[in-house]
């Protein structure tokens, strides 16, 4: 059983330097690159139009988006440390999160489905929880792990639980209730570029440089299976709505989409060998699982009508 | 010599002294600051409380009208505060700082002269602890000194020595000295009136580039009398400093940093402080550090170890341009030769190493054989390795190899600059290519090549232009050629196979291992395909773990049996170093390798020229003879 995708509308020009961030709600794509602004194209809308952009949201590029699934709130990380605030319904800056890079410039960036918890991960490892509704905003949970850089962090969709990949390939999953480790991930070795909790919160899928999908249960910090296939150093996870689906992107400029029921790739996309730096399901409108992807453009793909969901 | 330089020591410390030391010491009736020094004893309990934590007396002196070109200095002085900065709390602050003395230093001793001439020079501006005990001997009367002080005021002038960096560079050292005296007699002038004075120095560009305050605000400022410890340490390294530079352009001596350092540990306190205000007087005056009689430590080490008789003459001559000579440590092979202006050939083609760059006023002419392009390379290593097996011959273009070691000093940039101006023998100019690390350094030092150091100020440009090659193209490591040889390694043969230059080096380079490689990599390539084709479809690829052993040991297999330069194990991760680094450089405004840079920042990995491995010849050719195409068409 496979998924058969066709490359729907691809955006070339969207920025003058490679994409390195991606958000995607129901009415817009933000993406962020190594220029100043960050763009706001449609993505309802077939030829995906640019609606807005945030005019010198980093000055020195953007390498992390992070959205809100209610897609009320966005928050930007540039690559001088800065940490943006967006306000998606009036498309203008709401506040900075200025004390997060205070020790260890911040790198990764997550928010809760409602937006309204924002988790950080800095280059000395450290791992905060932020409560965004605050003004300012209030810092909930730090979590220290080895001081190793965080490459990637998330949080559950109702933001009780918050999971960091690190550098040394260490992957910890915290309670922000308890504020404490609930598991301790080891044995992964190589950088982990991505974690993402599937929308029921029952699974973390990690994906990096070991080029392997690990997908863990997280109640109990097991191992559930693996999904091998990429031949390439895995950038982005993203799960479907519904969590059925799975898609990944890699260095080599392949896309991935996965089903969770068969444990296996369902379809492979991406021919131009550039590295794809995020992957993200579109919300679902019809009955495909739409997908978006960023690299060195930006590419739509839709769901052929007529294939079988698996 | 010995004792001069220990005299000289001792007089500038006294500089420092004066705010802590009632000891005289004998010095030389002539010289500007033992004359001070004597001022100051018979006005001892004046600048005494200077030592202490408190603020300086000078600031209650100090009138509440600051010329208006005063207040944009601020900007970049080292110190936290500027004694301008405070002057308004200044009486309240002084007052309970005092307060606070009387209170933590009860019933000192009485202070005898004996007891702080037994105080080493050097603890007194580095040793708070000693300063304090310092204090606490003279705080018998310290009310009364106090009130002397209040009611002797300094008169509201300051004197004003502004150095503002204008292009100075074919001045002789004479000029330096000249600046140097002014520096001095205006002290000692400032000294007798019990004034200000301020000496600014327009602060180069690298460190406003760097700065993130207002770029307006570009003064680098010594204020004397200081306000506080750090400003006093400043002070007297500036100072000292300035001392130092004179007596090596009157003695004809060349001193390095690290001699500099090591000839005032205590004043200087760290080798940076040495290297920045180096940096800052030779651009504040517009000349060329060579004219200061300085050179980094790194150049005359090498010389050390390449040439001792040569160093001697550089040291002992009274030349000023074998001070020059004095800044060399790159390396150039090639099918060149250089005439020098004492009528000596060197010949660059000669076989094992290259030959060390002269200076570029040593060179009067060079003349190129058939090369069409220059390779500047960062690593003295793979310049060795090129070199010395001859490789760089067969290289398409029969490129000039250029090493500066890393950062490439004054010499190598100038060499490189005459390369860009010259012709080879069949008339055309050179193409430059760089071939550097792919990491934030290596992309520093591409862009120290192509436009010269940032040491000079915009309006200095001639200067940064005699040092740079605008043509400079990046020819690698580059983050295409990671993905490129990390996880596309069939894909690398075709540019090579395409190139019309491609057989004929092949033809020059086959080898058992060559042809090799070639069948390997065509089969890699079939069933790369092959694989990727299964992927497509989703058959085969798949797969819960116990299944997926297979088709993965394959792989493993292909995978192995290529070149070591597919291994993804030759790179290496970012460090915090290179990120704080690159993030520097992104912020200084770079633009030419500004997305290498946030790729390298997004991606995590840098990589060194070594990760070519035994490849690196024939990635040289590939690149080479693709950039010949790029051009031919």
């Amino acid at each position: 059983m496979s998924k058969q995708y066709l490359t729907a509308h691809t955006i070339d020009n969207a920025h003058e330097s490679a994409i390195y961030a991606l958000g995607v709600t129901a009415e817009y794509t933000l993406t962020g690159s190594g220029s100043s602004a960050i763009k706001l194209h449609s993505t309802r809308d077939p030829t995906h139009p640019l609606l807005h952009t945030f005019d010198d949201a980093h000055k020195l590029g953007c390498h992390h988006i992070a959205v809100s699934k209610t897609g009320k709130r966005a928050v930007s990380a540039g690559f001088d440390g800065r940490m943006k605030i967006w306000d998606l319904e009036n498309l203008e800056p709401n506040q900075e999160i200025t004390s997060a890079s205070k020790d260890g410039k911040t790198w990764p960036i997550s928010l809760s489905a409602d937006g309204s918890r924002c988790i950080t991960g800095s280059h000395n490892g450290r791992v905060k929880v932020w409560d965004l509704d605050k003004t300012p905003v209030l810092q909930l949970r730090e979590y220290e792990t080895k001081n190793v850089f965080a490459m990637c962090v998330d949080l559950s969709s109702d933001g009780k639980l918050a999971a960091s990949g690190h550098e040394n390939g260490g992957v910890y999953i915290f309670n922000n209730e308890t504020g404490r480790m609930a598991h301790s991930i080891t044995g992964l070795i190589k950088p982990v570029r991505a974690v993402a909790f599937s929308p029921a919160s029952k699974l973390l899928a990690v994906g990096g440089d070991f080029q392997v999908i690990a997908i863990y249960d997280v109640r109990s910090g097991e191992q559930v299976f693996n999904l091998v296939g990429h031949t390439s150093w895995v950038f982005s996870i993203s799960w479907s709505e519904t969590g059925h689906f799975l898609a990944t992107s890699a260095f080599d400029g392949k896309t991935k989409v996965w089903s969770i029921e068969s444990r296996s790739c369902v379809t492979t996309l991406g021919e131009s060998g550039k590295p794809v730096f995020q992957v993200s399901f579109l919300p679902k409108l019809g009955s495909g699982e739409d997908l978006v992807t960023v690299g060195s453009s930006i590419t739509y793909y839709r769901e052929a009508s007529g294939a079988q969901n698996g | 010599m010995d004792s001069d330089s220990e005299a000289d020591a001792d007089e500038t410390f006294s500089v420092i002294d004066l705010y802590e030391d009632t000891h005289v010491q004998i010095f030389d009736e002539d010289d500007a600051v033992s004359e001070y020094f004597q001022w100051y004893e018979e006005n001892i309990f004046s600048a005494l409380p200077t030592n202490a934590e408190t603020p300086s007396p000078s600031k209650l002196r100090e009138p509440p009208i600051l010329p208006a070109v005063m207040t944009p200095e601020i900007a970049y002085t080292t110190t936290a505060e500027t004694p301008r900065t405070t002057i308004p709390q200044v009486p309240a602050k002084y007052t309970t700082a005092y307060q606070a003395d009387e209170t933590t230093w009860p019933a000192p001793p009485a202070l005898t002269t004996q007891d702080i001439g037994e105080l080493p020079h050097a603890t007194i501006s580095a040793n708070a602890t000693a300063t304090e005990d310092l204090v606490q001997d003279t705080d018998l009367d310290l009310l009364s000194r106090l009130h002397k002080l209040l009611i002797e005021s300094r008169t509201d002038e300051e004197a004003t020595i502004s150095w503002d960096g204008a292009d100075n560079s074919s001045r002789p050292p004479a000029f330096v000295l000249g600046k140097i005296e002014e520096v001095f007699s205006a002290l000692l002038d400032v000294i007798a009136a019990k004034r200000r004075l301020v000496v600014r120095l327009s602060v180069h560009e690298r460190k406003k580039l760097y700065s993130r305050r207002d770029p307006g605000l570009s003064w680098s400022t010594f204020v004397y009398p200081p306000s506080c410890q750090r400003d006093i340490q400043r002070f007297a390294a500036f100072i000292k400093l300035l001392r130092l530079i004179a007596e090596a352009i009157e003695t004809n001596q060349i001193y390095t940093k690290r001699d500099i350092y090591y000839k005032d540990i205590s004043v200087f306190r760290s080798q940076q402080v040495v290297n920045s205000l180096v940096d800052d007087i030779s651009a504040a005056l517009g000349v060329p550090r060579r004219t200061l009689h300085i050179v980094s430590s790194k150049t005359a080490a090498f010389i050390l170890r390449g040439d001792m008789l040569y160093l001697r003459s550089c040291l002992t001559h009274a030349n000023y341009d074998a001070c020059k000579t004095a800044a060399a440590k790159g390396l150039a092979c090639g099918d060149l030769k250089l005439y020098k202006t004492d009528g000596s050939i060197i010949n660059c083609c000669v076989e094992g190493e290259g030959i060390l760059i002269p200076a570029s006023s040593d060179i009067e002419k060079v003349d190129i054989a058939d090369c069409e392009s220059v390779l500047v390379i960062e690593k003295e290593a793979v310049f060795r390795t090129l070199a010395e097996s001859g490789d760089w011959k067969r290289l398409p273009g029969r490129p000039i190899l250029l090493c500066g070691k890393g950062y490439p000093d004054i010499a190598t940039r100038e060499f490189a600059r005459i390369l860009y101006h010259t012709k080879n023998a069949r008339g055309c100019f050179l193409a430059f290519y760089s071939l550097v690390d792919y990491d934030p350094h290596g992309l520093d030092i591409y862009t120290m090549y192509r436009t010269g150091s940032l040491l000079f100020a915009p309006h200095m440009k001639l200067q940064r232009e005699i040092m740079s090659v605008p043509t400079l193209q990046h020819l690698g490591v580059k983050f295409a050629d990671i993905s490129h040889y990390c996880f596309n390694p069939g894909e690398r043969k075709e540019p090579c196979a395409q190139a019309p230059v491609a057989p004929q080096s092949q033809n020059i380079n086959t080898t058992a291992s060559n042809s090799d490689e070639q069948g390997i990599s065509a089969d890699g390539d079939h069933s790369n395909a092959e694989l990727g084709k299964q992927a497509d479809t989703g058959d085969g690829e798949i797969q819960s773990e116990p299944r997926s052993k297979k088709p993965r040991t394959a792989r493993r297999q292909w995978q192995s049996s290529r070149q070591a330069a597919t291994d993804s194990q030759g790179l290496l991760l970012l460090t915090a170093h290179d990120r704080a680094k690159a993030t520097a450089m992104l912020q200084r405004g770079e633009t030419e390798c500004a997305a290498d840079l946030r790729n390298m920042l997004v991606v995590g990995y840098k990589a060194e020229i070594e990760i070519l491995g035994d490849q690196l010849v024939r990635y040289l050719e590939e690149k080479l003879a693709r950039q010949q195409i790029g051009l031919a068409a």
